[in-house]
């Protein structure tokens, strides 16, 4: 009972503006309905730790307007291969000329040149990587608008990689991407596709995007 | 999970000439990620990015701007700005929307300049959907405390846009 005899109404709760006493109900019901400050806003959705397959999926995909993804040590078995990304909606892959991409590659040995294709069947994760010892990607993907039904889905990438070739040579590229149909996505696919390959793929979400 | 991307705030707007988000920058974080949504509109071309101080929205020749035009449809285009009002060409959008990321280095500290860098997807609707992309990096030459971002298209306005800044510890 405040002064006066009223009775207050609980304040509104927001992230950032939380006001009064939780107990640890509260505090779980408050997350859920992304009403309670608690800081660590990139939240980790899976990792996956690959080796000996051609392809793996990311189906949890939250409820994110914004996902990154980071690819670590990615190496392919067939020499000077890539990791190549597609979208599945309610189970169908999206495998035809829905995709395009712009990316520019430099090496360090002095080979700078520009990627790009306005009727292409994947999206790029990692760039003509090695098979030799330490030949492999690094790599982070931003995701736009993959769940959401009346947009495109948009990418940009950067990538940091030891190249196949006549000697070990290091690649950079950065670029970015776009899938044209307007469909709500529910699984990211990564896939070589030539042979099996290994890496370290994580997929956050970025909250409040 | 306690990650070190921390939410500070963000602003929206569905059909505005720009887009401010003011009092995102402090002295508790020395870089900020920015995520930037929106849909399309037939007239935007390039997304441009002004910092907010003190003063206001600072429009002075101070903003040095490096890109790359990246179309899936085209050779790609070197750019260069410098003395301009806006960091130019942050991203491209033309009636397809776009995504945008910024990484933004040391905004609020009145003894250094502002650095960005930019990175961007987005769609251009003309005679078919076509890719293009931009990648950027700027400096905001002044020594100022800036306190916010201002997001203004080169023509007409942003739509469905929202704009969230995030530090990172």
């Amino acid at each position: 009972m405040s002064e006066y005899g009223y009775i207050p109404e609980a304040p509104e709760q927001s992230f950032g503006n939380n006001k009064g006493i939780f107990n640890p109900k509260d505090i779980y019901d408050l997350t859920r309905a992304d009403k309670y400050t608690n800081y660590g806003q990139l939240e980790l959705i899976e990792t996956q730790n690959i080796t000996g397959v051609s392809s793996t999926t990311f189906s949890n995909l939250g409820d994110y307007n914004v996902h990154f993804l980071t690819v670590n040590d990615f190496q392919p078995i067939q020499n000077g291969t890539d990791l190549r990304i597609r979208f599945i909606s309610n189970g169908t892959e999206y495998t035809g000329s829905f995709y395009q991409r712009a990316l520019q590659y430099g090496t360090n040995g002095g080979t700078f040149a520009e990627e790009k294709s306005t009727t292409g069947t994947y999206l790029r994760a990692t760039f003509n990587t090695g098979n030799a010892t330490n030949e492999k990607t690094s790599s982070y993907t931003y995701f736009y608008n993959l769940l959401d039904n009346t947009k495109y889905n948009f990418t940009s990438h950067q990538i940091s990689n030891i190249g196949a070739g006549s000697h070990p040579e290091f690649y950079m590229a950065f670029g970015s991407g776009v899938q044209t149909s307007a469909v709500s996505m529910d699984t990211i696919k990564l896939y070589n596709a030539y042979n099996n390959y290994e890496a370290d793929i994580s997929l956050y979400g970025i909250r409040y995007s | 999970m306690a990650t070190n991307l921390q939410f500070i705030k963000s602003a929206s707007g569905t059909s505005v000439s720009s887009l401010s988000v003011t009092d995102c920058f402090s002295s508790e974080y020395d870089v900020y990620n920015v995520n930037l949504i929106m849909d399309g509109s037939t007239t935007n071309k390039d997304i441009r990015l002004q910092y907010i101080y003190s003063g206001g929205t600072d429009t002075t020749a101070n903003y040095v701007t490096a890109a790359l035009f990246q179309g899936s449809y085209t050779g790609f285009i070197e750019l260069r700005y410098s003395g301009q009002s806006s960091h130019l060409v942050t991203g491209y959008n033309y009636d397809g929307g776009t995504g945008i990321n910024y990484t933004i280095f040391n905004p609020n500290d009145s003894s250094s300049y502002t650095f960005l860098n930019s990175q961007s997807s987005g769609a251009y609707n003309s005679s078919g959907v076509k890719l293009v992309g931009t990648k950027a990096i700027g400096v905001h030459q002044v020594t100022q405390a800036n306190t916010g971002i201002n997001i203004v298209p080169s023509t007409s306005t942003l739509e469905n846009i929202k704009v969230s800044v995030y530090g990172v510890k």
